[in-house]
């Protein structure tokens, strides 16, 4: 817990606005610099950010370990199930042009958003569990 | 070749050769992790090097005139492959605190000195 | 090829990969095992039956591969897999080895792994076959890379597991990964230098690319690379250095798993680049400086290797030592070109999975008995566990390659392709290998026959459950050694499909 109330209240204001700067970059994938692996690793900073200056307790009452290993199964299960949707709809595994059969091009478009936001969400709580292993919090 | 590239060219085999040294020559494990990150960083500069073309914009698609985009497959590689470092460093830095844990050190001779002692133990 | 084959190549790949992501969250307890033991027997299952399909399919067409574009989107722009019949022999042969090394290993991961850790531990081990089969059925450059390092991390991850029995794990690990890295790094470059030379990343059309261009420097310079990682990999001398203290420190079942799977996609990796992306025209791959070069590394790792596997305090050393020199064999077969020498090197990978995943199977059981591998404290075993000593016997002549087991077919022909193109130096020294191997087969069947039983307690059963995988790949040895035709048959089409240049 940090003892300096600038840091603790700065941080705090700059929380939310890193959150939001990392959805920007999440959705903004394809017309810009972003996607995935950025957008998660700005979500996992501003936790990270939270935790040095709030301590590890707060944070983990914010954002439960349990949730953080879910959620890393869970995005790259997302990839995955995006991929088996072509597979069960009779084409090629990774196909998301079936996902909307009228309109191909947006099915694409909403193929690789639901693609990104898997593994946004994987990156984001691989790297929260990297730093709090490296704390040396149970696994 | 433009200038650009020629010296790209010779930025990334300089540094390429900065890590692999580091990499060998340091004792000290988080030191020769930074090595490893370093080579494998120099690569990435080969690789998008390898995708410039003389005028190219951002490989961001216009609306207008078709114009020269620098090539983009290159840039998705290398989004692949700096993940892929990031897990190696995070990999070796994970084994490194159990180095640590294990034997009180993390110089590489030291180490080594500590497993030829419990060798001769027939430990 | 009928729409239930369709989705088939994909599944091979998938099947671990979803039982390795879903483990962390459903595999507590017994459950991590039998998820691993669902998804490991499902992806044999897939493979076998690729495997037959594209054998009876090269029988009528020859050459014949199934081409699978994910996502829809054509080859060459696309990523496709791409699946001949040595990919789909090696397929079934690493999902084989890990369905049966997963069936071994429940009490063995019990007794070795921290129970909080267990879910991660069949996690990455899951991840780890996901890797390995997707390297072999690829029919993209960098996907290979990509999946290169999937394997390699988890690896690293699961020889690190073994700290609890000898934290030199660790360094071991950390070795591994430093080398490891370098490798892959290298193969990266590789991969770069051909993309800038040939626009494309589909080893398909790389061929066609190159056989077109002139060979010059980027070539070459990318061929350099690529054998410098590959050889890394595959841990041919004297790039094996991380092999022995990384088999030697690892878990039971990663060590049997490793020894099996690992080194062999390595080789894969090996035959793949240069003889369907890099061959030129006319069949040539191989210079006669690269082969000399080569051939005296596979040479010194035959010749090290059977001698340092003669000095080696532990069982489990003593087999990654004989590794190595197995290793050289396989190597050797595949660079001379000759049909019967890559039949031999195609045979041999597979009976060198078989027996030496099968021994390191055994000194999993003695670990689990005993605690230790140390040859001082294996004295006498033949009376104390006459069955696993056996087995381990049968193992080290397969390694010497007596007739009626599998090691004489695959020696066999690789004398005889080595002798026919010309290499009578290289046969000269498989031969000198096989003596060797008897050197360090004696010296287990020494301390175990003909030395007084020690005093080692012996703690838990011989559960059936971990001497059943021994005895059926054992037992596959010797059945293979008396009943080849099939399996020779399958290799000797699947050199063929290789050394015709074919995607």
């Amino acid at each position: 817990m940090s003892e300096s109330v600038v840091l603790r209240t700065i941080g705090g204001m700059l929380f939310p606005y890193i959150l939001v700067y990392g959805l920007y970059v999440q959705m903004h994938g394809e017309i810009g610099p972003g996607g995935g692996f950025q957008a998660g690793v700005l979500v996992a900073a501003a936790f990270i950010l939270h935790s040095l200056l709030f301590g590890k307790e707060l944070t983990d009452r914010l954002l439960p370990t349990w949730l953080v290993d879910l959620s890393m199964s869970l995005g790259v299960l997302l990839y995955i199930g995006v991929g088996i949707v072509g597979l069960v709809k009779g084409s090629y595994f990774l196909d998301y042009s079936v996902l909307d059969p009228t309109h191909p091009a947006h099915a694409e478009a909403l193929g690789m958003t639901l693609v990104e936001a898997g593994v946004g969400l994987t990156v984001a709580s691989v790297i929260l569990t990297m730093v709090r292993k490296v704390n040396g919090e149970p696994a | 070749m433009s200038l650009f590239e020629t010296f790209n060219s010779i930025a990334f085999v300089v540094i390429m050769m900065l890590g692999l040294y580091t990499l060998i020559a340091r004792q000290n494990l988080v030191k020769k992790t930074l090595g490893l990150g370093l080579f494998q960083t120099g690569i990435f500069l080969m690789y998008i090097t390898l995708g410039v073309r003389d005028g190219g914009v951002a490989p961001i698609l216009q609306e207008g005139a078709p114009l020269t985009y620098t090539n983009p497959l290159p840039h998705v590689l290398i989004l692949t492959a700096i993940v892929v470092s990031l897990s190696t460093m995070a990999v070796a830095l994970a084994l490194i605190i159990g180095v640590r844990e294990e034997y009180g050190t993390i110089e590489a001779d030291e180490i080594a000195t500590i497993d030829r002692a419990d060798a001769e133990e027939g430990a | 090829m009928n729409s239930e084959t369709s989705m088939l190549p994909v599944l091979i790949v998938l099947i671990p990969l979803v039982g390795g992501v879903l483990a962390p969250i459903i595999g507590r307890g017994i459950f991590g095992w039998l998820l691993a033991l669902v998804t490991t027997g499902a992806a044999t299952f897939v493979s076998g039956t690729l495997l037959l399909y594209i054998h009876a399919q090269n029988t009528l067409t020859p050459p014949f591969a199934i081409s699978y574009p994910l996502g829809g989107w054509p080859a060459p722009h696309g990523i496709e897999l791409k699946i001949d019949l040595l990919s789909a022999l090696l397929a079934t042969l690493v999902s084989g080895m890990g369905f049966m090394v997963t069936l071994f290993s429940r009490q063995g991961v019990d007794d070795e792994i921290p129970a909080d850790r267990r879910r991660f531990f069949w996690s990455l081990w899951l991840l780890a076959i996901t890797g390995l089969l997707g390297i072999l059925i690829t029919g993209d450059a960098f996907n290979v890379y990509v999946l290169l390092e999937i394997s390699s991390l988890t690896i690293y991850g699961l020889i690190a597991m073994g700290r609890q029995r000898n934290r030199q794990a660790l360094t071991a690990a950390l070795n591994y990964l430093v080398l490891g890295s370098v490798g892959a790094s290298f193969i990266l470059i590789a991969i770069g230098l051909l993309y800038a030379k040939t626009g494309t990343l589909n080893m398909a059309d790389i061929h066609a690319k190159l056989l077109l261009a002139p060979v010059d420097a980027t070539v070459l310079t990318a061929r350099a690379f690529l054998l410098a990682g590959v050889a890394l990999k595959m841990a041919l001398f004297p790039l094996h250095l991380w092999m022995p203290a990384a088999y030697s420190t690892a878990p039971s079942a990663v060590a049997a798993l490793l020894a099996a799977t690992a080194t062999k996609v390595g080789i894969y990796m090996g035959m793949r680049f240069i003889f369907s992306v890099f061959a030129m025209s006319g069949g040539a791959a191989l210079s006669d400086a690269n082969i000399l070069i080569i051939g005296i590394c596979c040479g010194a790792a035959i010749i090290f290797g059977s001698l340092s596997a003669a000095r080696q305090p532990s069982l489990s050393l003593l087999l990654a030592y004989s590794s190595v020199a197995q290793i050289g064999y396989i190597v050797v077969g595949m660079t001379v070109g000759h049909i019967d020498a890559m039949t031999g090197s195609i045979l041999h990978m597979v009976f060198h999975a078989l027996i030496k995943g099968g021994l390191f199977l055994c000194a999993g059981i003695l670990i689990y008995r005993l605690g230790t591998t140390r040859l001082e404290d294996l004295a006498g075993l033949g009376q104390r566990m006459p069955w696993v000593s056996g087995a381990i016997v049968v193992g080290g002549l397969g390694m010497i390659g007596i007739p009626g087991t599998a090691g004489f077919i695959s020696k066999f022909y690789l004398l005889k392709g080595l002798i026919l193109s010309g290499h009578p130096v290289l046969a000269g020294l498989v031969l000198i290998g096989s003596v060797l191997a008897a050197i360090y087969t004696w010296r287990f069947v020494e301390v175990a026959y003909l030395r007084p039983a020690g005093d080692t307690p012996l703690r838990n059963g011989l559960p059936f459950e971990k001497f059943l995988p021994v005895l059926l790949l054992l037992g596959a040895s010797i059945y293979l050694g008396l009943q080849p035709g099939a399996i020779i048959d399958v290799a000797h089409d699947a050199a063929q499909q290789l050394l015709g240049g074919s995607p």
